[in-house]
């Protein structure tokens, strides 16, 4: 249908982990209601992996996500970013930005984007205040749509219309234009949940190219994702989210969709 | 009635809609008139004749307009933030008291510096009595458009203890302060025509005016030309991108508050410092709530402020001219065009969408002959 | 025992101060237990009034006054209401428009006919809802306490009062212990479920406003034929908006909507008493200070000084049908 085979499977090399850029200690963390999602979390995220977490949703990645990102607060436990806690006044996605923390939301439509708005200012939002688009008070129209433009060409997001209105791309391109965003600022750390959910198959490949490429290029990488094929193919190391807390962490190779498939029932067969 | 909204030309959306939901609003009215025993079309003709019949008309007109045109940009920089601001009246009251202060108690100032002064202490006052509401909403979720409304008559009943008790000029009957010296009085165009050798009649239209086309510039640019815009209008459309983004829809919704009380301020500029130069009761004259139509059928951009601005002082100088020739149709028509125009530009907006759309297709489909 | 006569004259002031106001709340409960925002209580309120003191002075006969003026009412709430599930509509812009269209027409209106700025002709009592005297309400009048409780507060009011009063109970039941109302309420909370589960979310909104409609008509009935005897344009002052604000206190519950609103009816009573009188350390209140207290007080009642208000979840949010 797309004309050329396909991979799924990923071509990816090893990965070369090199030191600790995140950290989180007995996190707990509440949704909207006040009920714990987060149940006492702590895992490391090193330079140059992808981190996959699975489990079936509901289980307190999306709480843990956006607590990472600043996006939700912490009732317990602490972040740690290259060694240094993370401080409350720091903890939001503005300040996470600036030290390095990208995040590409789960939900495009309701958080990474803003619908009504041209494609060239959703590609602005979070990063609205750097001098590209404008350096005195008023915004350059001319810099913003040719930054837009640039990055549409770098990411391959169709139609390259810079003034088409967000809600009017296609899914993939949607996000394709939030990864396009969020990679270009070079972060260190990228956040990054369901990437590839309600995409195409075309767009799919690319997307999981470039998350592999920033890996490559020594970028610390969390997946969040309830496809466990997204999370076999992508991750050198996978935790697994049951109820709130982890049930397992494995090596990629060293595991396969029965053993995540128990501990994401909250099962460990190897503890026992 | 639960599809998805038709996709129509931009031309359609962006001048027909509009176009056919403010003549809906007029068409109604017109039956309301005929039901009260007039004649609709005889109406429309007086208040046209009054309105832009000769130069004074014009004149009143263009003075009315620019106290929409200031409430309109108050109502419209709220609809972009998310927020609906029904207290722009309230919001209006209380910029005259900050320009009555200025004008009555800063007299030392060096001659026309004191109405500059005045200007800022109206929209001072503005802003301040929108932030309470604003602040409400930001830190404590107090749904703003009730405590905007209640605020409305706090303000009126605040204002009319000032006036009658404290402010009142000693022994007058009437509950106003003492006139304004000439160094607070903003020049009305008549007054600078003259010495030019060109004859206007009197009437209140003043600077103000020119004020209110800077202030809607002022508010394009910031709506869309700036980053404080952006995350005004990123609030407006979607708060959870917002936070995503970094912004905290707290922040904007105190800062959105604070300006369009600003705004409001700019009626009682043209109202206080351009006519009557003395603060008196209830001068507001319910223009807060023709911002709020004067917003909605100018989508709130500017250009359609300034538009439908003019389009109501029309309205109200014309009708003025028509309650005087047809008591029978009061002032309050003029409300009701007012709330037909709400009605049909805000809440009925995407009525006439389908029929439009079915009208569009079948003309384009025809085959040819 | 002349300040337990004050108090009783108070009271008395009170109720019937707060009457318009239970009526509109527990229409507003209706509206937007079902998930339909109404900030058009005012106009609507007003709506009321005018039609049924038109009626009530072309016919002479409150009762036709009344059903004028619910009728009206229920129109307006149909518009607001097709505006609002059919249409989609933002349901404060629709409010807004029903307020301002009302205050207009209802004046015009008015002095189209009467040529008195507005106002309505003086309705003779035979036009009017006049108080009606329980049994034994003169007889019992001399008994220490209980009687004059009996004779000047619970009895002497007229039958939309005891109407008024009569609704809460009934609301009650309706809301709580009929199919109807447990459908009603989970519309305005989860309207998909009840959409999944066959019954109509449009019907059931639909339902709800014309109830709303119903109650605020009598509210407004109230005002201009048995609180006044005529009338006057924008003679609910607010009270539409006051309602509303007792509705969020209430926590959109019936019983808790009839206290808050006695309170409210009380504070404006006690305030009305307190009018020139000169207190020991502050001196005579100003006029102006007692007429903004409602609003003053509605103000801080929003500002979530008195426990946090969680309205219907599906609140002001248009139902779209999942395809």
């Amino acid at each position: 249908m797309v004309g050329r085979k396909v991979i799924l499977k990923i071509d990816k090399g090893m990965a070369h982990p090199g030191r600790v850029a995140l950290e989180v200690r007995n996190l707990v963390v509440r949704d909207d209601r006040g009920v714990v999602r987060v149940n006492g979390v702590s895992f490391v995220l090193k330079e140059g992996e992808i981190l996959g977490v699975a489990g079936v949703a509901g289980n307190g990645q999306s709480e843990l996500l956006e607590a990472l990102a600043g996006i939700r607060p912490l009732s317990g436990g602490e972040i740690l970013v290259d060694g240094e806690p993370l401080p409350p006044a720091k903890h939001n996605p503005h300040a996470e930005r600036l030290i390095g923390i990208g995040h590409v939301p789960e939900d495009r439509h309701r958080v990474g984007l803003v619908m009504p708005f041209e494609a060239c200012e959703s590609a602005m939002l979070g990063f609205h205040y750097e001098t590209v688009y404008g350096k005195g008070v008023l915004y350059d129209r001319k810099a913003i749509i040719a930054d837009a433009g640039r990055k549409m060409e770098a990411f391959d997001v169709r139609p390259r219309a810079p003034l088409l209105k967000t809600a009017n791309f296609s899914g993939g391109n949607q996000q394709k234009l939030v990864l396009a965003r969020e990679i270009e600022r070079n972060p260190k750390i990228m956040l990054v949940g369901q990437p590839t959910r309600g995409v195409d198959i075309g767009a799919i490949e690319f997307i999981h190219k470039r998350i592999v490429a920033q890996r490559d290029a020594g970028k610390a990488l969390l997946l969040v994702s309830v496809e466990l094929d997204e999370i076999l193919a992508l991750s050198d190391r996978i935790i697994v989210l049951c109820g709130g807390r982890i049930t397992g962490e494995r090596l990629a190779e060293d595991t396969n969709a029965q053993d995540l498939g128990l501990l994401m029932a909250g099962v460990d067969e190897r503890a026992a | 009635m639960s599809s998805p909204l038709k996709p129509l030309p931009a031309w359609a959306d962006v001048a027909l809609i509009p176009l056919i939901n403010v003549a809906a609003a007029f068409v109604i009215s017109g039956f309301v008139v005929l039901a009260i025993g007039e004649n609709p079309l005889e109406a429309v003709q007086i208040l046209i004749t009054g309105a832009l019949g000769d130069l004074e008309g014009i004149g009143f007109t263009l003075y009315y307009a620019t106290s929409f045109i200031f409430t309109g940009l108050a109502v419209a920089i709220c609809f972009h933030a998310g927020l609906f601001n029904i207290g722009v009246e309230g919001q209006a009251y209380l910029a005259g008291l900050g320009a009555a202060l200025a004008a009555l108690y800063l007299g030392f100032l060096p001659g026309y510096s004191l109405v500059v002064v005045a200007i800022a202490a109206a929209a001072l006052f503005g802003a301040a009595f929108a932030a309470i509401p604003g602040y409400l909403q930001a830190k404590r979720d107090s749904h703003i458009v009730i405590t905007t409304i209640m605020f409305n008559y706090i303000a009126s009943a605040l204002m009319g203890y000032l006036l009658v008790d404290v402010l009142r000029v000693p022994g007058q009957m009437n509950a106003e302060t003492p006139g304004f010296s000439k160094y607070a009085a903003v020049p009305q165009f008549h007054e600078l025509l003259a010495p030019l050798g060109i004859q206007w009649p009197v009437t209140p239209f003043n600077l103000s005016f020119l004020l209110a086309l800077a202030a809607a510039l002022a508010v394009w640019l910031l709506i869309w030309r700036t980053r404080l815009g952006y995350e005004i209008r990123t609030v407006g459309a979607n708060a959870t991108a917002a936070i995503y983004g970094g912004i905290s829809p707290a922040r904007i919704t105190i800062i959105t508050t604070l300006l369009s009380g600003a705004l409001a301020g700019g009626l009682a500029v043209n109202v206080i410092l351009g006519q009557e130069h003395r603060l008196i009761l209830e001068f507001t004259g319910g223009f807060g709530f023709v911002g709020i139509a004067v917003a909605l059928m100018g989508r709130a951009h500017p250009v359609g402020i300034i538009l439908a601005a003019i389009l109501f002082g029309v309205l109200y100088q014309g009708g003025d001219e028509l309650a005087f020739d047809k008591p029978k149709i009061s002032r309050d028509m003029i409300v009701v065009i007012q709330g037909l125009v709400v009605l049909f530009a805000g809440a009925l907006e995407h009525m006439f969408r389908r029929p439009v759309a079915v009208l569009l297709a079948r003309r384009t489909t025809q085959p040819p002959i | 025992m002349e300040l337990f006569d004050t108090f009783i004259q108070i009271f008395g002031s009170g109720i019937r101060l707060g009457v318009p106001l239970i009526l509109a709340c527990l229409a507003g409960l209706w509206s937007e237990r079902s998930g339909v925002v109404d900030i058009g209580l005012e106009g609507k309120m007003l709506t009321g009034a005018f039609a049924g003191a038109a009626f009530a002075t072309l016919t002479g006969s409150a009762w036709i006054g009344l059903l004028a003026g619910v009728a009206a009412t229920v129109v307006a709430s149909l518009i607001h209401g097709y505006a609002s599930i059919d249409q989609r509509a933002n349901q404060i812009v629709s409010g807004t428009a029903i307020n301002m269209v009302a205050d207009g027409l209802t004046a015009l209106i008015g002095n189209a006919i009467w040529s008195q700025g507005g106002r309505t002709p003086q309705l003779p009592d035979t036009a009017l809802f006049n108080a009606i005297t329980l049994p034994f309400a003169e007889s019992f009048g001399p008994v220490p306490i209980v009687g004059s409780i009996y004779r000047h507060l619970i009895s002497g009011h007229d039958i939309v009062t005891y109407a008024a009063f009569a609704l809460v109970p009934l609301t009650y039941w309706a809301l709580y212990r009929t199919r109807f109302g447990l459908r009603l309420r989970a519309v305005g909370e989860n309207p998909a479920a009840v959409d999944t589960a066959g019954i109509s979310v449009r019907g059931l909104r639909y339902g709800a406003v014309i109830i709303c409609g119903v109650l605020v008509g009598l509210s407004g009935v109230y005002l201009s034929l048995a609180q006044a005897a005529f009338f006057q344009p924008h003679m609910s002052a607010g009270k539409g908006f006051i309602a509303l604000a007792a509705l969020v206190f209430a926590k959109w519950r019936p019983w808790p909507a009839l206290a808050t609103c006695l309170l409210f009816g009380f504070l404006d009573a006690l305030a009305t008493r307190l009018q020139g009188v000169e207190l020991p350390a502050i001196g005579a209140i100003p006029v102006q200070a007692i007429q903004s207290l409602p609003y003053i007080l509605t103000v801080v009642l929003l500002a979530g000084f008195i426990g946090k208000a969680i309205p219907p979840r599906a609140s002001g949010i248009p139902y779209v049908k999942e395809r």
